[in-house]
């Protein structure tokens, strides 16, 4: 399971990229797993505000629809327009060209709420071995 | 893993779309031992099977199959099913496993008079459907006892391990290919020795989600989805199966006669989303503006044609090709247009 360590995560599975007061929001290598073949992505409008926590984006795979949640809060800046053709991008690159928004974090004493990569390497580890 | 029908089934080995593009432009193996096997026999077996089926059984030669259906009095459909005569008043049925065990009761019911038996043989069997354009190619490396001549449909016997299984020139994925039906003891050595024989041509094991897909692209119905009691083979656009020349009446034909002078109120149709859409997914609304028209009965992204994908029931009068209509997901709409069935047909 590949976990960056440059970055947040969410027991939810989204991760968090700090670049300055920008944050980058996608979802984890595990969640694109459990998820398989990703087939359609809904993302935020540009200029929405969003919460911590809240259901701003869906993923839809061949399975089902999943809601992805924003790991801070702030204004949504930017959202990964090529995911509209290419959803796939998701399961292949989900750390990189898989990004899903970009967010200006208005507070970002959030990411202690967020996980660590070691906290989260754990989190999935005893996720993966409950799902066997 | 998922459970289907009270099986434990692969659903995905890898990646769907890569399965379904494997199987579409190389090869792909299917476990299908969930499907039911029956067998029926005996010195009436033809003339019954004729009475009880809409396709014409006596024109049937043995070693072909022929794909039918299992009607109720009013011709809606119990099931549909590959019919195949392994000798002269000897057939083997393969049925949906959901609903084995409703068909094995209804021919045992229906058969109760007759010179003919029905027996539910579904533990005795194991099924594996190798799929794609290099699919025969594959099989006779493992079988190389295969005819030369095989044509679709045909069945023919041939031995593995010093077993005999069954192997039919047929399948479920509007790709050339072979379903083969086996002592399940056997369905551990001949998936390996398939998928061995196979590795160089591409070949790889696919699980019942690009099933699902293949077969919608294909526009093949599936029980439970498109074909339904309350439904008829006028709705399902399945009349080609109905033989209405044949002498024996069967159960249905009565109530399809009348229905087909008075039409059908819906039809099935198939169609594809114009951009970037959300998977159809069975029970969505179709709608005509703000009208609903119909229902979704199976949906999904076909990696075959890059796009979102379904089929449905629509009035009839909206059943034609190049009609819009438009589906909703999450407050949002997206337009479809109804194409010809099949949505993909192989060239070959």
């Amino acid at each position: 399971m590949n976990i960056p360590t440059d970055r947040f995560y969410s027991k939810s599975h989204e991760w968090l990229l700090l670049e300055g007061p920008i944050g980058v929001v996608g979802v984890t290598d595990y969640a694109q797993r459990e998820l398989s073949d990703i087939v359609f992505v809904e993302l935020p409008a540009i200029g929405m505000h969003v919460r911590r926590g809240e259901a701003v984006a869906t993923i839809e795979s061949v399975k089902a629809a999943s809601d992805i949640y924003s790991p801070a809060t702030g204004e949504v800046l930017e959202v990964n327009a090529v995911l509209a053709q290419e959803p796939g991008l998701i399961n292949t690159d989900p750390y990189g060209k898989g990004w899903l928004f970009r967010i200006r974090v208005e507070a970002p004493g959030e990411t202690e709420r967020l996980e660590s990569p070691e906290a989260y390497a754990k989190l999935t580890a005893i996720a993966s071995g409950a799902a066997t | 893993m998922g459970s289907f029908a009270g099986w434990t089934l692969p659903i995905v080995y890898s990646s769907v779309a890569e399965e379904v593009l494997s199987v579409r432009r190389k090869a792909g193996l299917f476990d299908i031992s969930h499907m039911g096997e029956l067998l029926l026999w005996g010195p009436d077996a033809q003339e019954w099977l004729d009475r009880l089926l809409p396709s014409n059984i006596t024109a049937l030669p043995t070693g072909r199959g022929r794909y039918s259906l299992l009607l109720n009095e009013d011709g809606g459909i119990i099931d549909d099913l590959l019919v195949y005569r392994i000798e002269p008043s000897k057939f083997f049925l393969v049925v949906n496993a959901a609903t084995t065990q409703t068909d094995a009761r209804w021919f045992s019911e229906k058969l109760a008079h007759a010179e003919a038996a029905v027996a539910e043989e579904s533990e005795r069997w194991g099924g594996l459907a190798l799929q794609g354009p290099e699919a025969l190619d594959i099989l006779r490396r493992v079988l190389p006892e295969l005819p030369l001549a095989f044509e679709r449909r045909a069945i023919v016997a041939a031995s593995w391990m010093g077993r005999s299984l069954w192997v039919a020139h047929t399948g479920y994925t509007g790709e050339d290919g072979a379903e083969l039906f086996f002592p399940p003891s056997l369905g551990t050595s001949l998936w390996d020795a398939l998928l061995r024989a196979g590795a160089s041509s591409g070949l790889r094991p696919c699980g019942l989600a690009a099933r699902d897909i293949l077969r919608l692209e294909a526009c093949l119905p599936l029980n439970g989805h498109e074909l339904k009691e309350d439904l008829t083979p006028l709705e399902a656009r399945l009349t080609w199966v109905v033989d209405w020349e044949k002498s024996a009446s069967f159960p249905g034909k009565k109530a399809l006669v009348e229905k087909r002078r008075r039409g059908q109120d819906i039809s099935l149709v198939a169609f594809a989303a114009e951009r970037p859409a959300p998977p159809p997914r069975a029970g969505y609304d179709l709608l005509a503006g703000d009208h609903v028209v119909g229902t979704v009965t199976s949906g999904g992204f076909s990696p075959t044609l890059e796009a979102a994908i379904g089929m449905g029931y629509v009035n009839r009068a909206l059943a034609t090709e190049g009609i819009q209509l438009a589906y909703v997901v999450r407050g949002r709409s997206y337009p479809v247009t109804l194409k010809p069935a099949p949505l993909y047909r192989r060239k070959n």
